[in-house]
């Protein structure tokens, strides 16, 4: 170092040329030399004026130092570190700023009005002063490096370029400042103050860009050192260049320069800043060569790369050229911002996918539609920002200052955290109000608001139409002004967009139930919900089929009871939780307890028979006595056919022992008095129930009446041993219920829950029309009529009757007219009169049936139905075969042996006719017939002298049908063949 | 004649089938597939241990081991009505014909009181009857869906009928294992199962005879703790304490199928019916929520129920909507629009 001074010192009077590389660092040695002596001397000259005057002329400064205060502007001096650099970076992007935004920056960063505008101020005029300086600097520094270059040995792509200015014509004036120069260098003033000028510059440069110009000064990777020459000396160069041709000379050099990495570097490093410059001067000087050229520079340069500051200086220039009067600049320049504003767009949409909004793509795309190509998606560096969108779309102008609050924004951290937050947490609708709200509390919305308001006044400056574009910026800038500073009644403040979308969300909120306000903060709270809620609506209804009868309590008392009580009663509401009492109010009036031993127990096991579905509970006395009545019934009237009797007789068919068991039984009950207050009983449920036939529907609110007298008669004991009297009575029991009820059974036995009331339907109107078709054509109507034993029965009728009709056949007239006769005497025997008063159809019909048909029809109907009616032993084979075969077809069938008798008691004029024929008969059936059994005769017996009614009754056509045969086979043919169909009649009874 | 009528009675009712069919009253499975949560209830300091929705009504009633008993409404996903019952807790819930009365069974203070069950008014907060009999918990309370007669099961080994305007038991029935009691949905029929997987079927309007059929579970010891009846009456779904799930053809007994999901031990749950009978949603132990289609058993959907396992799954007997529900109640709506166009036809029908 003592060396290199010495030399230096030396070489410093020879400096005045330097050839080459060597010469420049010569050069510069020389120069700090000169700044060390410089600085000697200062020293030596100090220490001589404190010795003199005995006062430190530094003083004043060293204590600023001390106290880190400069002296000259105490205010802004005074401003934090933070502050200055917040300014600074306000002022990077307007150096003039409002009344409000002053307001808002003192407010920020804890300083004073005065105090803002004063660094504004001041930041204006050192900028000022700067420019002129730095332009000055440049012309100088220029000139001096021209001049050296011109002495440069080095053969480079300046070289050329730099000589063409000097050997141009045109600009002599160039080339005259260009010559003295050279010569001027030996003067230390000159170098000294561009030595001085070159830190100044570069620290105001610093003010100006803030905290990114110290790495400005870095070398960029890629550039080679030769370029990177150039570069330097081409900035040197610019920075001097005042005349137009040579901008243009240098810009075309600049143009020759392929390499991308240089460029950056230049672009990066100052050069775009410059063009700017340039660009406004050429502007306002209307040196269309040079903005064309500017222009193609502005091509050339990889602008996507250049620094978002670089771009706010280059920009606005740019943007201002869009309303050149000439149309070819102002093209040019509309298509540089469209270029620009898509490589933004395309960098920017590099950049994006770092950011995991869902919204991104949904702004751009509004963005896009709204904006068409401007610039400005560029902000999307930072958080994706509704209100920096805003600021985008209020136009190219402001594009790069939009980057500025990615700074501020780093300031604020908790708001962006917050906002990410919300991101992440809330609905959207919800994230955007939320972003609105922060938007009054960023600090970079107060730069959007002003840049806002600078694209307005630059509109309004300019004299052109007002585009659609301008318009529409106008709109957005309105609606961003009116967001920011209306932010008093947010709802009136968004723009229609905004609005909407607020709208949207409160009504979201609204619809959103009023239980998602009581349960999503609860839900959030519990953790265990991770779930995403699906909007509530109202779930839509569902509408039952009908056809189901799906209960809704139509048979509740309770509701009427409970609407009546709400009624009177005032409800209680809790206002609060806490006002909820622990428990409810007692009851008004407590009951007393009730006996729970009364309580009747339901058994849990299914009653032992009742694999058919009417199982429950049917005891069998129960149903012996309905059986009576059923029986009775039946035959009286033709069409009231008790239900329960069905059940009843199922069970019976099934069992026939039993049922002969009980029956015979039952005669014993019968003759009690007991039995003829049930008989009246039945008669009125029988009057009844012809009305309820229709409704066969609901069978189990009519059963219930009927079963209650039925229950109320003495159960009959079982007494086991029948006597052989008493089976002729279950002999003709059965046969009743089985002919008539025959039909019903086959509902039953499927044993369908549903199907045993309609079952019922069939039954008793089938017990109608068989009475009726008996009536008129006796035994051929049975095989037709419907019942369900038709396939049955048919063989049975002719087997029972055919032995004896044939026999009769030739005599019928005789006992026909007995029959008539016999009607009369019915009457007057017994039951007659109850029974024709109980039933009043059944007994005139066949009466007047008996009168006038039953002679012929007989005559008729059998001699040609069954002519070649079978022997007396044919007809027992028959009778017996045609049991067993209904067994099998109908389980029930049991007391099938009744099967034959009924086609018999159809005919009641016969029976009846009969019946006289048995009373005389039976006097002699017991003696002479077989003593075996002649059950039936027995009954008849019992019926004669016991005159009950209902037995008689009941007992008539059956008597007199098993009679009938007895008695014709006595009177024809005499004892030996009947008894021993009787015989077989019984035995088929019993099976 | 009686073929004639057979005939009759044939072709009714194959118009009857005609007219069904015609009927749009059917979930799709696009909307069963669609169902998600809807709202979410988590205010509950302990498990919801019964909810019942009301035939008719939009209501929905919870019990729960906090003791508290509320009152939503399910169209608007909407908190109506809270009440306590410290003194005699809330254990199995259901909701009587009137839009707000309740039957509550108790789960403190048996012994002492022996009101087991409690019949309450939530319009006024008060306890309108209590119901003296069972001398431990009732596990299982149903409403008979036409009058006023109800039914509950206790721990006590029985099951007893009354009626909702009298405090006298109609009838008891004492039986081994936990009883599990349910009408059927037209109210002809009530079902009682008990050890063994047995399931009794007794008329209820003769039941003092006795069960008049007997269906068994067979192959699964476990008990039967939860009884439902498919609208059309067609279909019976039991769910066992081991959470096995059959669907019983409700007039034979026979099993059309079974699901087995993941036992949650120590919690009953539940399964249910969609209001059309076709499908099956059913709580698993691990948390998920399944939906079956009957007619041809295969799994329709199946959900994270996001608050474990559920112990009760009811749906909604008039809308598309069912409410699960364990320590927190949910509700499940369809995500789509695909049921008002549904709901349309229904309309129409």
């Amino acid at each position: 170092m003592a060396l290199v001074v010495a030399e230096s010192s030396g070489a410093l009077v020879e400096l005045d040329v330097g050839d080459s590389m060597q010469s420049l660092s010569r050069l510069v040695d020389s120069q700090r030399e000169l700044f060390h002596s410089q600085i000697d001397q200062l020293q030596q000259l100090v220490v001589a004026q404190c010795k003199l005057t005995g006062v430190n002329p530094l003083a004043q400064e060293m204590a600023a130092g001390a106290l880190s205060i400069r002296i000259g502007k105490r205010p802004r001096d005074l401003l934090n570190p933070k502050a200055v650099k917040y300014l600074q970076s306000v002022f990077s992007i307007k150096d003039t700023i409002g009344k409000k935004e002053t307001r808002e920056l003192s407010a920020l960063c804890g300083v004073t009005v005065s105090q803002v505008r004063e660094f504004f101020a001041g930041q204006r005029s050192r900028v000022r002063k700067l420019v002129r300086l730095s332009r000055e600097k440049a012309t100088r520094l220029e000139t001096s490096k021209t001049s050296n270059e011109e002495h440069s040995s080095s053969s480079d792509q300046l070289k050329p370029i730099s000589k063409e200015p000097s050997g141009n014509a045109a600009d002599s004036l160039v080339i005259r400042e260009l010559k003295p120069f050279p010569n001027n260098t030996e003067t230390l003033g000159t170098v000294k103050i561009d030595q001085q000028d070159i830190p100044n510059s570069t620290g105001l440069v610093k003010v100006e860009e803030g905290c990114r110009s110290l790495s400005q000064e870095k070398t960029v990777p890629g550039v080679d050192s030769d370029d990177k020459e150039f570069l330097d000396n081409i900035f040197n160069l610019m920075r001097k260049e005042d005349t137009f041709s040579g901008q243009v000379k240098l810009l075309q050099w600049v143009l020759c320069i392929q390499n991308t990495a240089v460029l950056i570097w230049f672009s990066n490093n100052g050069g775009i800043s410059i063009l700017a410059t340039w660009l406004s001067q050429a502007a306002t000087e209307e040196q269309t060569t040079v903005l064309l050229v500017i222009f193609k520079v502005l091509y050339h340069l990889p602008l996507h790369k250049a620094l978002p500051v670089h771009m706010s200086a280059i920009v606005p220039a740019v943007n201002r050229l869009r309303f050149y009067r000439t149309s070819d600049i102002s093209n040019r320049a509309r298509i540089l911002l469209s270029r620009w504003s898509k490589i933004f767009k395309k960098s920017q949409a590099l950049k994006r996918p770092l950011v995991s909004s869902s919204k991104t793509a949904e702004m751009e795309s509004l963005h896009k539609k709204r904006m068409g190509g401007f610039l400005g998606d560029e902000l999307c560096q930072s958080k994706v920002d509704i209100p920096e969108f805003i600021l985008s779309l209020t136009g190219g102008t402001e594009i790069t200052r939009t980057t500025e609050p990615k700074q501020t924004l780093k300031l604020l951290p908790a708001s962006s955290d917050s906002s990410k937050k919300h991101n992440q947490s809330v609905s959207l609708t919800k994230f955007k109000e939320r972003r609105k709200v922060l938007l009054v509390e960023q600090p970079d919305h107060k730069a959007g608001g002003r840049s806002a308001q600078v694209v307005r006044m630059v509109s309004s400056n300019h004299s052109r139409p007002m585009s659609a574009d301008d318009i529409q910026k106008a709109k957005l800038r309105a609606m961003f002004m009116q967001h920011k500073y209306g932010k008093a009644d947010p709802s009136s403040s968004g723009s229609e967009s905004q609005k909407n979308e607020d709208l949207k969300a409160s009504s979201a909120s609204q619809a959103n139930n009023i239980m998602s306000e009581d349960s999503t903060p609860k839900q959030v709270s519990s953790g265990m919900l991770n779930c995403k809620l699906i909007q509530w609506k109202i779930p839509p209804e569902l509408q039952i089929n009908v056809e189901w009868s799906v209960g809704a309590g139509e048979k509740s008392k309770e509701v009427d009871a409970q609407t009546q009580r709400t009624r009177r009663e005032k409800e209680t509401l809790y206002s609060r939780l806490q006002d909820i009492p622990p428990d409810p109010k007692e009851p008004w009036d407590l009951e007393m307890d009730s006996d729970d031993s009364l309580t009747p127990e339901i058994p849990t096991e299914q009653p032992p028979d009742a694999d058919v579905e009417e199982g429950p509970s049917s005891s069998s006395p129960v149903k012996q006595v309905d059986e009576a009545p059923a029986t009775v019934s039946a035959p009286s009237t033709s069409d009231g056919a008790p239900e329960p009797d069905l059940e009843l007789l199922a069970v019976l068919l099934k069992n026939p022992d039993l049922v002969f068991a009980l029956t015979s039984n039952q005669g014993k009950s019968l003759s009690s008095d007991e039995m003829v207050a049930l008989l009246d009983m039945l008669k009125r449920n029988c009057v009844a129930l012809t009305g309820m036939l229709n409704e066969v529907a609901q069978p189990e609110g009519k059963s219930l009446p009927e079963t209650t007298p039925q229950v109320q008669e003495p159960p009959a004991s079982l007494p086991s041993p029948t006597p052989p009297s008493e089976a002729a009575r279950v002999s003709w029991r059965s046969e009743f219920p089985v002919f008539s009820r025959t039909p019903m059974l086959q509902p039953h036995l499927p044993g369908n829950r549903g199907a045993a009331a309609p079952g019922l339907a069939p039954s008793t109107m089938l017990s109608m029309p068989q009475v009726t078709a008996a009536m008129d054509s006796a035994r051929q109507i049975f095989p037709s009529s419907s019942l369900l034993s038709a396939p049955a029965l048919p063989p049975q009728t002719p087997s029972a009757m055919y032995p004896m009709q044939q026999s009769t056949a030739p005599d019928f007239g005789v006992p026909n007219t007995a029959v008539i006769s016999s009607v009369p005497r019915h009457g007057s025997f017994d039951h007659g009169p109850s029974a024709v008063s109980g039933i009043p159809s059944l007994p005139t019909l066949p009466h007047t049936l008996q009168a006038s048909h039953p002679p012929p029809k007989f005559e008729a109907s059998r001699a040609p139905a069954w002519p070649p009616a079978p022997g007396a032993a044919a007809a027992v084979v028959r009778r017996d075969t045609t049991p067993d075969r209904c067994f099998p077809i109908q389980n029930s069938y049991g007391s099938h042996p009744s099967g034959p008798p009924p086609s018999s008691h159809l005919l009641p004029g016969r029976r009846r006719g009969e019946d006289r024929n048995g009373i005389a008969l039976e006097a002699r059936s017991p003696t002479g017939g077989p003593a075996t059994t002649f059950p039936e005769l027995q009954g008849g017996w019992s019926f004669t002298d016991g005159s009950r009614r209902d037995s008689g009754w009941d007992k008539r056509p059956e008597w007199s049908r098993q009679q009938a045969p007895g008695s014709r086979d006595r009177h024809w043919s005499g004892g030996g063949g009947g008894d021993k169909r009787w015989r077989d009649h019984d035995h088929g009874r019993r099976r | 004649m009686y073929y004639v009528i057979i005939l009759l009675l044939q072709t009714a009712e194959s118009n009857r089938k005609l007219k069904e069919m015609t009927a749009i009253t059917e979930l799709n499975q696009e909307t069963v597939r669609s169902m998600a949560v809807g709202a979410v209830f988590t205010d509950y300091a302990g498990k919801i241990s019964s909810i019942d929705f009301h035939r008719t009504e939009d209501l929905l009633i919870t019990a729960s081991e906090d003791d508290s008993i509320r009152l939503y409404d399910i169209a608007n996903a909407k908190l109506l009505k809270t009440t306590y019952h410290k003194k005699h807790g809330a254990d199995r819930i259901c909701f009587t014909h009137h839009p707000s009365s309740i039957l509550c069974s108790s789960r403190y203070n048996i012994e002492s009181t022996n009101e087991s069950l409690r019949y309450l008014s939530m319009y006024d907060n008060r306890c309108l009857r209590y119901f003296k009999g069972h001398k431990q918990r009732v596990v299982s309370l149903c409403m008979s869906p036409i009058n006023d007669s109800f039914m509950s099961g206790s721990l006590d080994h029985s099951v007893r009928i009354w009626d909702l305007r009298v405090n006298a038991c109609q009838g008891i029935l004492r039986l081994r294992g936990r009883p599990t009691v349910a009408y059927d949905q037209q109210g002809l029929v009530f079902a009682v199962a008990m050890e063994g997987g047995a399931i009794k079927l007794f008329d209820s309007r003769s039941y003092d005879k006795g069960p008049f059929d007997t269906f068994l579970v067979g192959g699964d010891t476990a008990e039967v703790c939860d009884i439902k009846f498919s609208n059309d009456g067609r279909s019976m779904v039991l769910t066992t304490t081991n959470n096995n799930i059959y669907i019983l053809d409700a007039y034979g007994g026979d099993k059309r199928c079974g699901f087995s999901l993941e036992p949650s031990p120590n919690l009953t749950t539940e399964a249910t019916f969609t209001p059309d009978g076709q499908y099956v949603v059913a709580g698993s132990g691990d948390g998920t929520l399944h939906a079956w289609y009957i007619n041809k058993p295969n799994e329709v959907a199946s959900w994270n129920s996001y608050i474990g396992a559920v112990t009760c799954l009811k749906w909604a007997p008039r809308r598309v909507m069912f409410a699960a529900a364990s320590t927190a109640l949910t509700f499940w709506i369809p995500k789509s629009n695909e049921e008002p166009s549904n709901g349309e036809a229904t309309a129409g029908e």
